[in-house]
């Protein structure tokens, strides 16, 4: 009996933090005057009020589209270049420096260029998607295509296949516990150059509501924003991992 | 708990396969980086030849006219003061971040109660894209160093205190109880044995941090123009000076590359030990 009793407790007991946290939230918001902490009731009620629908619609969807678009575009193009460079080990000796310096250059640095270049519009916001996809999911590419066993290459050439055929049989499937590592450590980064994309000036998305909400000091706005974002960041990192789990299960074997 | 798959990552620097002999060992250390340079200098001339001639636009400066810019601006003195503001700000931000983010990975990892308590409003918070929170910490704590510092702190917390807490975690139980056998305390079985052990992890999560960090020093700087290297940058894009614009983002990335190649080579002499456990705590 006491042990079910402390079974039960230490079940819940994650879960008393965050209870707490939002009690205290309100009592605290209801009871100090100080603009910055509305009371919970105050941020739900404007969740409500601009987040469904047409908040979601306005400001939501294009956000997403952009991430989408952004990150498969950077993902496509790394695993694309990095198979090309990866599976040969001169082209990888020549390029690999080159590619860790950019690696290493934050994406947010290169933001000025994009608004240069394609001035505030989707097209800077996805592009900086991108290009912070872009070279972790490159660099591990190659690593992880460089990784292949050589035997498995000599066989499969041995068999006749292409060289074509060589990188899309034996080269790539070695190479995806790699890959699949460098697409994680995107999943965040295209989210916050989705986050800085929109706080620079612009026309729709959670950001822009961010920096509205900051410009007509709605407090309890800006925390609906920090709600939608902290919501979306923990489904886009189970949906990956449920993905991960489901389809590269074998990898882990390797 | 499906967020705590490890992830591997490239190495930020090609390694040298394990102790080879002497004399192909220079030759084999010195090729790739001579070929790297030939690489990069190639592209570089590539693309000297591509604005010189087809891209002619005022946006996409030739690499010399930036060259030329980097060295001007160098001398002024305009860019290396940014260096100092933003570097000041990181290694506060970053050293802070160490300090919290291993005592607080410490205790969670050690005491499961304590883990069990904090772990949804951690679970929630992670994921959470930390440049959301600028304009909370502008409204704060005003435009300046203190937000720039406190961004650095949050954003790079994440790394440092899951890698901590999964190192501790994972300290193989014998170890914990061959110690327990000869008598050691449990605060003698954490500092001699799990600190230990986690050590290669947690190096790991200041690695990952260390890149983080610079990326939220710049956009913070960016978004709030309070000084600093990304303000520089800013500045230009703003005036259309275009060639100052790009030497400042070289700068930026001869930075984020410095402390790539500082972190790991660090990370192989402090903790030479077990180099081989990677795992990210994700942002």
């Amino acid at each position: 009996m006491e042990n079910r009793l402390a079974r039960v407790g230490w079940r819940l007991l994650p879960w008393l933090l965050p209870v707490t946290v939002l009690v205290l939230w309100e009592y605290g918001g209801r009871t100090s005057d100080s603009i910055y902490l509305p009371p919970l009731s105050d941020v739900l009620v404007a969740l409500r009020e601009d987040w469904v629908w047409e908040g979601a619609q306005d400001d939501l969807l294009p956000s997403l589209q952009r991430f989408a678009i952004g990150y498969v575009l950077g993902a496509v193009l790394g695993i694309a270049f990095g198979l090309a460079i990866g599976s040969s080990r001169r082209v990888a000796e020549y390029t690999t420096p080159t590619m860790e310096f950019l690696r290493a250059l934050p994406a947010v640095a290169v933001l000025p260029i994009a608004v240069l270049l394609f001035g505030l519009g989707n097209g800077m916001r996805i592009s900086i998607i991108a290009f912070g996809v872009l070279f972790p999911v490159l660099v591990n590419t190659i690593a992880g295509a460089r990784s292949v066993r050589q035997e498995r290459v000599d066989v499969a050439r041995m068999y006749g296949l292409s060289r074509l055929q060589v990188i899309r049989r034996v080269v790539l499937p070695s190479a995806i516990p790699m890959i699949s590592a460098g697409l994680r450590v995107g999943l965040p980064i295209a989210l916050i150059m989705m986050v800085v994309s929109e706080l620079v000036g612009g026309q729709n998305g959670i950001g822009f509501y961010l920096t509205q909400a900051q410009s007509m000091f709605d407090i309890a706005g800006m925390f609906t924003a920090l709600l939608i974002l902290g919501i979306l960041g923990n489904v886009i990192n189970a949906a990956y991992s449920w993905v991960e789990n489901r389809r590269l299960h074998w990898a882990s074997h390797l | 708990m499906s967020t705590t798959t490890p992830v591997r990552e490239a190495p930020a620097t090609d390694r040298e396969p394990a102790a080879p002999p002497a004399s192909p060992r220079r030759r084999r250390s010195f090729r790739p980086q001579l070929r790297g340079l030939v690489f990069a200098v190639g592209l570089l001339l590539l693309l000297e030849l591509l604005t010189a001639t087809v891209i002619t636009s005022l946006y996409v400066p030739r690499p010399s006219e930036v060259a030329a810019a980097l060295g001007r601006e160098l001398r002024a003195g305009d860019i290396l003061s940014g260096v100092g503001t933003t570097m000041g700000a990181y290694a506060q931000g970053l050293g802070i971040a160490i300090v919290a983010g291993v005592l607080s990975g410490a205790v969670l990892g050690a005491s499961r109660t304590a883990w069990q308590l904090f772990r949804v409003v951690i679970e929630f918070l992670r994921p959470l894209p930390s440049v959301a929170l600028i304009p909370f910490s502008i409204l704060l704590l005003g435009v300046g160093s203190t937000t720039t510092v406190a961004m650095i702190v949050y954003a790079s917390l994440w790394p440092i205190l899951f890698n901590t807490y999964y190192g501790v975690r994972g300290v193989n139980e014998v170890s914990i109880d061959a110690a327990r056998t000869f008598g050691l305390r449990r605060w003698q079985i954490f500092l001699r044995i799990q600190l230990p052990a986690a050590a290669t992890s947690i190096a790991t999560g200041i690695r990952v941090s260390s890149a983080i960090a610079l990326i939220l020093v710049i956009t913070v700087e960016i978004l709030t123009r309070s000084g600093g290297l990304g303000y520089y940058i800013v500045r230009m894009q703003v005036a259309i000076r275009t060639e100052d614009m790009y030497a400042g983002i070289v700068v930026v990335g001869v930075l984020g590359y410095a402390i790539a190649v500082l972190m790991s080579w660090l990370e192989r002499r402090v903790v030479f030990w077990n180099a081989d456990n990677r795992t990210d705590g994700s942002r």
